[in-house]
């Protein structure tokens, strides 16, 4: 008799687990939320604000992030490469043409199609808030400009020297922590972008982002103020420090990450644990609508459009040819020249010139 | 003895009083030049050059009333039954908030009728109205010959409906078809909120407003060595899309390019589906979670970046013999049908499939490569039908009884023409006043922005052109409001990304301080202490005066 119910609370109990895991499944393997996603495109903005051979792991930083981002899938002319592009071409690069990012030396990060938008002496303070607020001279190539929309999801990346509410740009000028919240705030008030996603390494990096105060941002940094972001390892044959040790630690997730991953935000904030990376990692998840754990990785470091099915086209008849030839040569009256003709080679803009 | 010493003690007070009244004049004179002077001209000169704008007018465009006047006319056999009709409409849509109608009966005429044989005949008549923006509801007797819908609406302005249409069902077609009031309101709610509300699906799917728009059209042929494509696609461009975008043409200008991409594949793998309803045929399947993934690497090929104008991007994907057919399978795991493959992906533009014939591709006695002749008329049905959504003109639900005339030539409605301008004349009206709202919010809270003399010109120019396309929405004149409403619009975003706007970034009120303080500090200290020597003498002397009068 003991035996008996013994085995049907037994069967009971793995009834009920079957039942919970079978619902649980459900919800996981809905990819309809995909459909609704607010954004339709991503862009990056990477920005290494230091220069000079010793600032080599820097340059490692972002150049590792680039990569890893386009792999994900965005493309070149929507990330915007900021650097000053010293290190590749540097009379003291034992491995002239190439930055690593370790010490084994296995990936050139800096490859043969990098494309950096902002090099050398363009990576000034002013050129960084002005392609952030969109106010950049009329002429700016297209490539060097942050064309996003209200659907855009922007990963913003920033490493270098920084301290407390402020980060250094090439020795000679900073960016305060006020003038990049008031500088996102009016990317905020003109819709430029749907959601952003903060990074930075920098020394005391939770201090630039305690003054954000537009909604949906997700920021990350890799030490709270008063501590310092340390440097991973050496390379002896290269003489310099490579890498940091939070973008270490997030390209080791990146790395494990596929375009169709389903990893998520949440994950990703956690990637560096004190033991691993010295310094706290701070995150500032309060400006965020979402919670990190559902949001895909993707969201940020990927780009995957969505897409709608057209199940029919339409049934239309074209004008007859001399309905056609009259209609063109009425509009040639009207209109000079409607020939085809190569495209401007420096096309101007066409709003604020004269 | 006691005399001399009196006049030399009070020589001697003398000339101390004058050293002293010469030390407090000196005294006096770094007074006024430093403070009084100094201090007001750095004021002046490191002050933040702004020209004066209209803060209190821009507020009031919050409050701005802003409702479209809707003209309609209704003709009825019966002009009882026209009456009753107008009652029971103005009932139904009083609720409205965005649209102010007005009814008129116009009587029977019989060049309604005259050449009509079909609906579509009735198309070809004088009546329809010709002003933007106007409805027209014609009761045509003998509807149900040719339909078994109750509401038919044309092709131009007007509606034609049975008489047993009832005035909810025609209620129901203003809102939701011609009028689509939620949507407006939607797209105005998501874009002052945006926190709170989401545009809806036509309005994340169309393209943003802008000046001009480019549109590239591409051929990918990943095989050109096996399948030779023959196309003539800028002819196939002048015959199906320019008289599509001449008629777009009031809302923005359009530049058309087209390409050709050789030896570009989808790099995506698509699934062998053996058929096995016996003829023999094989098909490839492409999942639909999969097309995604084609788009991205696609797009760096493109070379849509010249330009700074939106790009719309209209791709052919034509697959080589071996990879062909290729269909889209649903994530229902359902082969779409229709015989049409082809996705949109909203903001960006469409994708075609268009497989090679059977004939062309299995015919082994004709050498490589294979000539092939695409479906002009199918591929631009399918991009006409794609163009149609990103511009705006949404797909329309389906009411029971209710049908539309479908399009025959290469052209839109003008009722979806209207709706289209009176979606852009809102959507470009509130982004004015958004932009002018949150510069003047800025303003406030950054203080080193400067405001130069032609941005101010241009947010005056802002100003009067939303107060008066706002006007003209209520009185009814549609195209002018959208012009108006435009110039808004562009002008609006010049001023806020005109470059000046930042000529003093690295001027901010901390940094200012920063600079000065430590050079003017340690003048203005003496200055500053001196003022007391001077109160003190001064009144020392007022004293003395009373003193002397009194004696």
């Amino acid at each position: 008799m003991k035996n008996m119910t013994y085995g049907v609370a037994n069967i009971l109990v793995i009834l009920i687990l079957m039942l919970v895991s079978s619902i649980s499944s459900i919800h996981r393997s809905l990819p309809e939320d995909f459909l609704q996603a607010g954004h339709t495109n991503n862009w990056a903005v990477l920005v290494d604000t230091s220069r000079f051979w010793f600032n080599y792991r820097h340059v490692a930083n972002v150049l590792s992030i680039y990569r890893s981002v386009k792999r994900l899938g965005i493309p070149d002319s929507q990330i915007i490469l900021i650097i000053a592009d010293d290190m590749a071409c540097n009379p003291r690069n034992p491995r002239p043409a190439t930055v690593f990012n370790n010490a084994n030396q296995h990936i050139n990060v800096y490859g043969d199609d990098v494309e950096v938008d902002y090099r050398g002496y363009e990576v000034t303070v002013e050129n960084f808030v002005r392609l952030l607020t969109g106010r950049l001279p009329p002429g700016t190539p297209r490539s060097k400009q942050l064309l996003t929309d209200e659907g855009s999801n922007v990963l913003v990346y920033l490493t270098g020297h920084g301290g407390d509410g402020f980060l250094k740009f090439q020795d000679s000028e900073e960016v305060t922590s006020q003038e990049l919240a008031d500088a996102v705030e009016q990317m905020w008030q003109k819709r430029r972008y749907h959601e952003m996603f903060f990074m930075i390494d920098t020394c005391q990096g939770a201090s630039l982002y305690e003054k954000f105060y537009s909604p949906n941002i997700l920021a990350v940094a890799s030490s709270l103020v008063g501590e310092d972001s340390l440097s991973h390892h050496v390379d002896p044959a290269i003489g310099v420090y490579i890498i940091d040790r939070y973008t270490y630690y997030a390209l080791d997730f990146l790395e494990r990450v596929e375009p169709d991953s389903t990893k998520t935000m949440g994950e990703f904030l956690s990637v560096c644990p004190k033991r691993a990376c010295i310094s706290t990692v701070g995150v500032r998840k309060d400006l965020f609508p979402r919670d990190p754990h559902k949001v895909p990785i993707t969201d940020f470091f990927g780009s995957l459009r969505p897409v709608e099915l057209t199940l029919s086209g339409l049934n239309v008849t074209a004008m007859s040819r001399t309905q056609n030839q009259s209609r063109r040569e009425e509009l040639k009256r009207k209109v000079s020249d409607r020939s085809l003709q190569y495209a401007k080679q420096f096309p101007t803009s066409k709003l604020g010139s004269s | 003895m006691a005399l001399k010493k009196e006049e030399t003690s009070d020589d001697f007070a003398k000339v101390e009083d004058n050293n002293d009244a010469r030390r407090v004049y000196a005294a006096i004179s770094f007074v006024v030049v430093l403070i009084v002077i100094g201090l007001p001209l750095w004021w002046e000169t490191t002050d933040v050059y702004r020209v004066p704008l209209p803060y209190s007018r821009i507020a009031a465009l919050d409050s701005l009333d802003v409702t479209l006047a809707m003209n309609i006319s209704i003709t009825t056999l019966d002009a009882a039954r026209g009456d009753k009709l107008i009652e029971d409409l103005k009932d139904i849509l009083k609720t409205s908030k965005l649209f102010q109608f007005t009814f008129r009966a116009l009587p029977l005429e019989k060049k309604h009728f005259a050449l009509a044989h079909s609906p579509e005949g009735l198309e070809s008549g004088s009546f329809h109205p010709r002003k933007s923006g106007e409805l027209f509801l014609l009761e045509v007797p003998g509807l149900t010959r040719f339909t078994p819908n109750h509401v038919m609406v044309g092709l131009k302005r007007t509606v034609y409906f049975s008489s047993e249409a009832t005035a909810v069902k025609l209620s129901e077609v203003l809102e939701l078809l011609l009028l689509r009031e939620k949507s407006l309101r939607q797209m105005v709610a998501a874009m002052t909120t945006p926190t709170e509300t989401d545009q809806d699906r036509s309005g994340r799917r169309r393209m943003p407003a802008a000046e001009e728009y480019d549109i590239m059209m591409t051929v990918v042929n990943p095989e050109p060595e096996k399948l030779q494509i023959d196309w003539d696609l800028p002819e196939a461009v002048q015959d199906y899309l320019e008289p599509f975008l001449y008629e777009l043409s009031p809302l923005a200008g359009y530049t058309v390019k087209s390409q050709w991409l050789y030896f570009v594949t989808l790099n995506v793998q698509p699934k062998l589906v053996i058929d096995t309803s016996g003829f023999g045929h094989q098909h490839y399947a492409l999942a639909e979670d999969l097309l995604p993934q084609i788009i991205t690497p696609l797009e760096k090929k493109l070379a849509s970046r010249v330009s700074r104008n939106p790009c719309l991007n209209f791709v052919v994907y034509i697959p080589p013999c071996e990879a062909a057919p290729l269909h889209i399978y649903t994530r229902q795991g359902v082969r779409v049908k229709g015989g049409v493959d082809a996705f949109l992906s909203p903001r960006w533009g469409g994708i075609v499939i268009h497989n090679p014939s059977h004939m062309v591709c299995h015919n082994s006695s004709v050498p490589e490569p294979k000539e092939y002749s695409p479906d002009t008329v199918a591929i631009m049905g399918v991009f006409l039908a794609q163009l149609r959504l990103l511009m705006g003109i949404p797909e329309l639900e389906g009411i029971s009884r209710v049908g539309q005339l479908p399009l025959s030539t290469v052209s839109l409605r003008q009722w979806e023409f209207d709706s289209l301008l009176r979606m852009r004349t809102l959507e470009q009206l509130t982004s004015a006043k958004l932009t002018l709202q949150s510069l003047s919010q800025l303003l406030g809270k950054i203080s080193n922005i400067v405001i130069n003399d032609a941005v101010g010109n241009s947010i005056y120019q802002v100003v009067d052109c939303v107060e008066r396309a706002a006007h003209l929405l209520k009185i009814g004149q549609l195209d002018e409001a959208f012009n108006e409403s435009k110039k808004a619009f562009l002008s609006a975003e010049a001023a806020f990304t005109d470059p000046s706007l930042l000529a003093l970034l690295y001027f901010p009120d901390d940094q200012k301080y920063a600079v000065y303080i430590p050079l003017f500090l340690p003048v203005m200290i003496p200055v500053v202490m001196s003022l007391k020597n001077i109160c003190a003498w001064f009144s020392g002397r007022m004293c003395s005066k009373h003193k002397l009068k009194k004696e």
